[in-house]
């Protein structure tokens, strides 16, 4: 990202559907979709950009309190207040399978990184890990070492990390046959995990956000300034790790810098309590859910900067692809990508690439990963712009 | 087809193919069999199959209709009914009623007059029963029996009660109850409701309920009538009765289409009126009626599952206030009337539209004052001489007297003397005055025997008294830390004998009848230790009278048995508060209960129950942090977190093969359990303020050793004892090297108290720690120690060289310092491996401290040799033995001063010795090092947390090292570096064995040291170098490894643990 990150302030789009507070809004992996659960019992699968209601699914019996996508889209999990872990379809919107064994409500639930596992974390004061690839319903791992009720999971590659009521945050790593617990003294509500994986942010229910260095378990600094005391809002870290994000339970939305602690901006983004904040993986955008039951789509206040770094993207294309710039072209086509709805305030010319994707969702994925060299292959041939995007079209449509 | 058949001659009738016959047929004759078939008479029905048609059965069977309508059976089903000879039974008179004279059309008539549970909805199987009762009646009267006449039905019942009543019934249900978890706490739920309510409506009174307040009562009964009515309702439905209160046109219903507002008017009405009285039974219906319209359908709820109240919507009582309908409005406008004394008007109105009892209480509820209590009055008779024992206890005993001549008297004094003891002074009063003129209670009012009642009394009080403060002392009783039967008892509950008390001469009977049944009473209470963190926990400190009466509460709700009736603290308080405070014990109680639950684990910290305490009865999340909490102590607390703990953890295989992970227990018997299995080793906080302390007193021993060397015995021991305390502490930061001493060494501590007494209560703290991981090493190094020597074996003698030390006394204290400053905050498993390595060459040659220094002067050439100085922290290098000792000083002071350094530095000097293996490695992992230091503050603690993580032992890191390196190098091949491994695992195995051997010959050895510290640095480099050359010879070790075989199969799990913390060290760093 460049130097002077973005904030995502405007409000882009309101998500209205769901009856009742949202209880979670999650991103999928490249972030071009979200999810979000509810107390109406139902997840609701959405295009943040557009605005559009795609898909309801509806099985839960209680309210639904966590969801997540595995990476390539295909299935669902979910929990909430029945006790029950659901793995979902998620073209069909059927129930593959229920994972019974928690004792009392799940309160979060994730894949792992090969969605080959489910892991929930409930009131019940256990971590249970859950095997999709057999038809066992059975849970593989328990992990009944905490003293209360588990908040919040992280996943790693091989690890798994929780945060509970009793104040602890526990990191069992896999690969070791470990457990690392670091006991905060204030209940856990949310933990989440830095980009780049070497801290861990732990939402205190003493309105406090405190940064855990992974390795040695230093408390790094404290975020303070939101209210949090008896809800479970969200916290997170933006893509850069340059900030801190997190709700509040008077419905707006905290930005601290990582560094220094200070409170960088704080607007009211919902009417009341903020349940779930959860930040695109690639872009500067956010998506916010709260109890009065709208999700709300939270974009770069200046949406011509993104239309600037596509220019640039632009010339970095027409001056010449070498190899050496090329991982830096591409990160900056998934940017280019991964924002989309900032791309109506673009020029006409710019726009009509927007217009290629628009056409067919289904490409998304594919698309973004071969625009970059099929673009580098193209400007080597020393094609005009024009002609180019035929190709383009051609060789890929 | 028409065209094909233009072609042919057709000679015949073609016989009719079935398929192409049935294809019109079929349809017409399923229309057929279907409607119109039914309604033909039977003579004009026509059988035919499926397919149509009609079947010819053949001529002599029936023709086209055999059987019973085409079937096989007979009307009267499979079996047509068989001849029966009249010959032998004849015809039986059938008994005849009018139902064998009627159709079955009228007998359906008949029968749907009389009224009867149909079967179908016959749940109980009262109506089955009936009938089966009948049956059996009838059946009685047919068969013959021994017993002539008809048989009572109290002797024959049929057992028509199915097997689920009788369980009903014996879990307690009876006929007409409702089939509901009839608690045992429903009581006490009621009891605490009308307790809220009382205090609710107290407050709208904001004056003091009275018990004898006669709306009060009324209140009381009719709520407890509603109790009966809920209680009813919930087996069948009960009419309610809604009274018209609004406004509205008959039959208008404003919330039609909107049942939800409905819900929200109430909740706020009976806010408002009843205050909280049924809001749990509202909440609960506001849940369903809102939830069923809006949410999704959701299968898996259970039949049984109720939505309890943790299911109420915690998120909707904001949007609660933001609906206001004109009620409200209207509400005030009623108000408003009321002040304006249009009430007399409204009431008379009202009380004649609604006679019902309950409706005039809700709708005036709110208009009558209730009438004015003096504030003097008090709702309780009070006696003048309350129960308090106490008080009697405090004065001084009236002397000891004679017991009166007359047996008669002396009886009769003591059975009084024990029923005031018991009844109160009231007692004596009121039969003061009664046998005023009886000349036998004289010794009431001083007359005979006057001082001898005195005396008895103030006996029998103590006594009751006594029994009385018993419960109430345990706290103190606990203080006896030795366990008698008594204590014993207590813990498990047993109240102890009362012992018979040796003063009173002659217990009347009565009395004693009454004591044990006292006892009795109490024989079973709840074990001591169930109370014990309740008497600890004093919720209201403040307030002793407070928390006497809490106390009380407390011992009658756990314990069982009577209950003292006297309520004596709390009488002078009124109702209300009385209510109040029950309110207030019970969420005190419960909070303890929670947080003796969390006591459990240990780690609950003390604040949150406060948190829990302070919060009372309402449990908001723990975040509020009482205002009592100083500053200061907040800091502290937020010192003492976060706080990093490890465990052992074991992931199931199939996990780690779903995250693609190779199971690092893979193989292995299971783990010990949690409560035993906290490693010490891998507890790593540094503690630095404690090195650095016990280092000054290190230095302070070390002189006072340096005074008295005279005494060479204590002086050595000394050292020990010393060495122990700092080995400890060094535990905290590695393996517990010193395990031998960790178990042994406080005997020889103990002889010596007043010089080390300082690190004893250390040792001790550290020791305990260490001692179990230790227990369970002992087992593996008894085997581990015998492989060693066996390894051992095969070393090529040291060549014995005759090279006397020629350090000067200046250059033997820089010596000195610099073991022990490098020694204490780095040397860890270094220094203590590579001295054990030495000791146990010690053991091997006699001469160990002549080999020492030898080996220290091999140590430096080498040293000397290699190119050192990679990293940062370690400049000096290519020096004489003399330069080398101020090499590690400087190096050491510098870790004094960067302490965050410290472990890279010590780290990279391990490296350096370790460098001269194999130069490859050691420049890739010294280049690892300088990138290492030369990272962002984050990284740097990476890379020095393995370091002190896993610093198991030397051999052990090395091998991590290598293997991060081989997994950099890509170009080497995989072949190679398992031989590596390999080697470094009899390295491994082998320096541990030398470490259980060192242990003993360190006493030996250091008794007899002039200079212990200087042998020690050198005894370190000298290890470090044999170390070095065991590696360098494979071949021999391969040799021995075959030999040892099976012994290194059982080596292989200790070993796999390594290499698992190892893989960490390297995965980490990268």
């Amino acid at each position: 990202m460049s130097g002077s990150e973005l904030l995502p302030k405007k409000e882009a789009n309101v998500l209205k559907g769901h009856e009742g507070a949202v209880l979670a809004a999650r991103f999928n992996r490249d972030g071009n979709y979200c999810l979000s659960c509810g107390k109406d019992r139902t997840i609701r699968l959405w295009n943040p950009y557009r605005g559009i209601h795609i898909k309801t699914y509806k099985s839960h019996g209680r309210e639904v309190r966590d969801v997540h996508v595995t990476p390539d889209n295909s299935k669902l999990c979910s929990c909430g207040g029945d006790r029950q872990v659901f793995y979902w379809d998620v073209s069909t919107g059927h129930v593959i399978r229920k994972f019974r064994g928690h004792d009392s409500e799940v309160n979060a639930v994730k894949f792992n990184h090969h969605a080959a596992v489910v892991v929930s974390a409930g009131y019940d004061r256990s971590v249970r890990a859950w095997d999709c690839r057999s038809h066992s319903t059975e849970p593989i791992q328990a992990c009944c070492l905490f003293f209360y009720s588990v908040m919040s999971l992280c996943l790693t590659q091989s690890e798994i990390l929780a945060g509970s009521v009793d104040g602890s945050v526990r990191t069992f790593d896999i690969r070791l046959g470990r457990e690392i617990s670091d006991n905060l003294g204030q209940p856990v509500n949310c933990v989440s995990l830095s980009n780049d994986g070497n801290c861990v942010l732990a939402g205190c229910l003493d309105s406090t956000l405190r940064l855990l260095d992974r390795t040695t378990g230093e408390l790094l600094q404290e975020y303070k300034g939101h209210t949090c005391k008896s809800y479970k809002t969200d916290c997170c870290l933006t893509n850069s790790d340059a900030h801190v994000v997190s709700g509040s339970e008077d419905g707006s939305v905290f930005f601290w810098d990582l560094v220094d602690a200070s409170v960088i901006s704080s607007f009211r983004a919902h009417s009341s309590v903020v349940t779930s904040v959860s930040y695109h993986p690639i872009d500067c955008c956010m998506i916010t859910s709260s109890v009065d039951g709208t999700i709300r789509v939270w974009n770069a206040s200046n949406s011509c900067e993104v239309g600037r770094e596509y220019l640039q993207t632009q010339t970095v294309v027409t001056k010449g692809m070498t190899e050496s710039n090329y991982p830096e072209l591409k990160r900056l086509e998934r940017r280019f990508w991964g924002c989309r709805p900032s791309l109506a305030h673009l020029q006409p010319p710019q726009r009509d690439m927007s217009c290629v994707s628009n056409s067919d969702q289904r490409l998304w994925p594919w698309l973004k990963e071969s625009c970059a060299s099929s673009m580098a292959f193209l400007v080597r041939f020393g094609m005009s712009r024009q002609r180019r995007l035929r190709w383009w079209w051609f060789l890929y449509f | 087809m028409d065209s094909d058949e233009e072609d042919f001659v057709f000679f015949g009738t073609p016989i009719e193919r079935e398929e192409e016959a049935t294809l019109s047929r079929k349809k017409k004759s399923a229309a057929e069999a279907a409607g119109q078939l039914r309604t033909l008479p039977a003579w004009k029905q026509e059988v035919r199959d499926e397919e149509g048609r009609r079947r010819f059965h053949g001529a002599f069977t029936g023709g086209f209709s055999a059987g019973y309508y085409n079937s096989v059976g007979s009307k009267e089903g499979w079996t047509p009914q068989s001849f029966t000879s009249s010959r032998k039974k004849r015809a039986e008179v059938k008994e005849q009623n009018i139902f064998s004279f009627l159709d079955d059309d009228e007998k359906t008539e008949m029968e749907s007059h009389s009224l009867a549970t149909s079967l179908q909805f016959d749940t109980f199987g009262f109506t089955a029963a009936e009938i089966a009762r009948k049956q059996a009646e009838k059946e009685q009267k047919k068969r013959s029996s021994v017993i002539p006449g008809s048989v009572p039905d109290e002797i024959l019942i049929p057992a028509a009660n199915s097997i689920g009543v009788k369980l009903l019934l014996k879990m307690g249900w009876r006929h007409g109850r409702s089939i509901k978890d009839s608690r045992a706490s429903s009581l006490y739920d009621t009891r605490r409701e009308a307790r809220k309510a009382l205090l609710a409506f107290s407050y709208d009174e904001s004056k003091p309920a009275t018990e004898l307040d006669p709306e009060d009562n009324e209140d009381e009964t009719v709520k407890r009538f509603e109790d009966n009515q809920i209680r009813a309702s919930q087996c069948t439905p009960v009419f309610v009765l809604n009274p018209k209160q609004d406004m509205h046109g008959l039959g208008f219903d404003p919330f039609k289409h909107a049942p939800e507002f409905r819900e929200r008017k109430r909740l706020r009405l009976s806010g408002n009126l009843e205050h909280g009285q049924t809001k749990s039974a509202s909440v609960k219906g506001s849940l369903f009626s809102s939830k069923s319209g809006k949410a999704a359908p959701g299968f898996g709820i259970g039949a049984l599952e109720e939505l309890d109240m943790e299911d109420e919507d915690i998120y909707t009582s904001a949007e609660i206030g933001a609906i206001c309908t004109d009620d409200r409005s209207y509400k005030e406008g009623k108000r408003d009337a009321n002040d304006n004394g249009v009430v007399s008007e409204l009431k008379g109105a009202k009380v004649s539209c609604f006679p019902t009892s309950t409706v005039f209480r809700t709708l005036l509820l709110d208009k009558f004052n209730p009438p004015v209590v003096p504030t003097d009055f008090e709702p309780h008779h009070k006696f003048s001489a309350s129960l308090e024992t106490e008080k009697k206890l405090a004065c001084p005993p009236p002397p000891e007297v004679l017991p009166p001549e007359d047996n008669n008297l002396r009886v009769m004094i003591d059975g009084f003397a024990t029923l005031v003891a018991r009844c109160g002074k009231l007692f004596e009063d009121l039969s003061r005055e009664k046998n005023k003129t009886n000349p036998l209670f004289s010794f009431l009012s001083g007359g005979n025997g006057h001082d001898y009642y005195e005396r008895k009394l103030w006996e029998e009080q103590q006594k009751h008294g006594d029994k009385i403060k018993h419960p109430l002392n345990l706290k103190s009783m606990q203080r006896v830390e030795r366990m008698t039967a008594e204590s014993r008892g207590k813990i498990l509950g047993e109240r102890p004998l009362e012992r018979s008390s040796k003063d009173s001469s002659a217990p009347v009977a009565s009395t004693d009848a009454i004591q044990l049944q006292f006892n009795l009473s109490d024989t079973f209470t709840k074990p001591t230790s169930m109370n014990e963190f309740v008497e600890a926990a004093k919720p209201f400190k403040d307030d002793p009278a407070k928390q006497d009466r809490f106390e009380r509460f407390l011992k009658e709700k756990n314990q069982g048995g009577l209950r003292s009736t006297n309520s004596a603290g709390s009488s002078n308080l009124s109702e209300v508060d009385r209510a109040r405070e029950r309110l207030d014990f019970e969420a005190a109680a419960e909070a303890i209960e929670k947080g003796k639950r969390a006591q459990s684990s240990k780690r609950q910290s003390e604040q949150q129950f406060k948190d829990i305490l302070a919060a009372n009865a309402k449990f908001t999340s723990g975040g509020q942090e009482p205002a009592k909490i100083s500053q200061l102590q907040e800091q502290i607390i937020n010192k003492m977190y976060p706080m990093r703990e490890e465990f052992q953890w074991r992931p199931s295989p199939i996990l780690c093969k779903r995250f693609d992970i190779t199971d690092p227990y893979m193989g292995k018997p299971p783990p010990l359990p949690r409560a035993k299995g906290r490693i010490d080793s891998l507890i790593f906080t540094p503690d630095f303020v404690k090195t650095t302390k016990s280092e000054e007193t290190f230095a302070a021993t070390r002189d006072s050793l340096l005074l008295s060397q005279s005494e060479p015995q204590d002086t050595s021991e000394q050292i020990t004892s010393t060495d122990t305390v700092i080995e400890s502490n060094n535990k905290n930061v590695e393996r517990p090297v010193d395990l031998y001493k960790a178990i042994f060494s406080d005997d020889s501590d103990e002889e010596e108290p007043d010089a080390v007494a300082n690190h004893e209560r250390d040792l001790k703290t550290r020791s305990e720690g260490t001692a179990s991981t230790a227990l369970n090493r002992l087992i593996a190094g008894d085997f581990l120690e015998s492989l060693g020597k066996e390894l051992g074996l095969t070393l090529p003698p040291e060549p014995p060289m005759d090279i006397v030390t020629g350090v000067t006394a200046s250059q033997k204290e820089t010596a000195n310092t610099s073991a022990r400053e490098s020694r204490i905050p780095s040397g860890n498993a270094n220094a203590s491996s590579g001295k054990v390595v030495n000791e146990r060459l010690a053991d091997q040659h006699a001469d160990h401290d002549y080999l020492n220094h030898s080996e220290s002067v091999q140590e430096a050439s080498h040293r000397t040799v290699s190119p050192l100085g990679i990293d940062g922290n370690v400049r000096v290098e290519n020096y004489p033995v003399e330069a080398k000792t101020q090499k590690v000083s400087s190096n050491a002071d510098k870790n004094k001063t960067r302490s965050r350094q410290k472990q890279s530095s010590s780290e990279s000097s391990d490296e350096e010795r370790r460098g001269k293996h194999s130069k490859r490695h050691r420049k890739r992992n010294s280049s690892e090092d300088e990138r290492n230091s030369s990272r962002s503050r984050k990284n740097r603690y990476k890379s020095a947390s393995p370091d002190t993580d896993f610093s198991e032992d030397d051999g052990y890191r090395e091998h991590s090292k290598k293997e991060l390196s081989s997994k950099k190098g890509s170009s080497r091949g995989k072949s190679g570096d398992r031989k590596h491994s390999k080697r470094h695992k009899g390295i491994t195995s082998y320096t541990e064995s030398s470490e259980e051997d060192g242990y003993r010959g360190r006493r030996r050895e250091e008794s007899s040291k002039k200079s212990s510290s200087k042998g020690k640095s050198s005894d370190r480099k000298s290890s470090k170098h044999h170390s070095r050359k065991r590696e360098d010879s494979p071949s021999i070790f391969s040799r021995d490894r075959e030999q040892a075989e099976d012994r290194e199969e059982r080596t292989k799990s200790r070993d796999e643990r390594k290499s698992s913390s190892k893989s960490n060290s390297s995965w980490k760093q990268r």
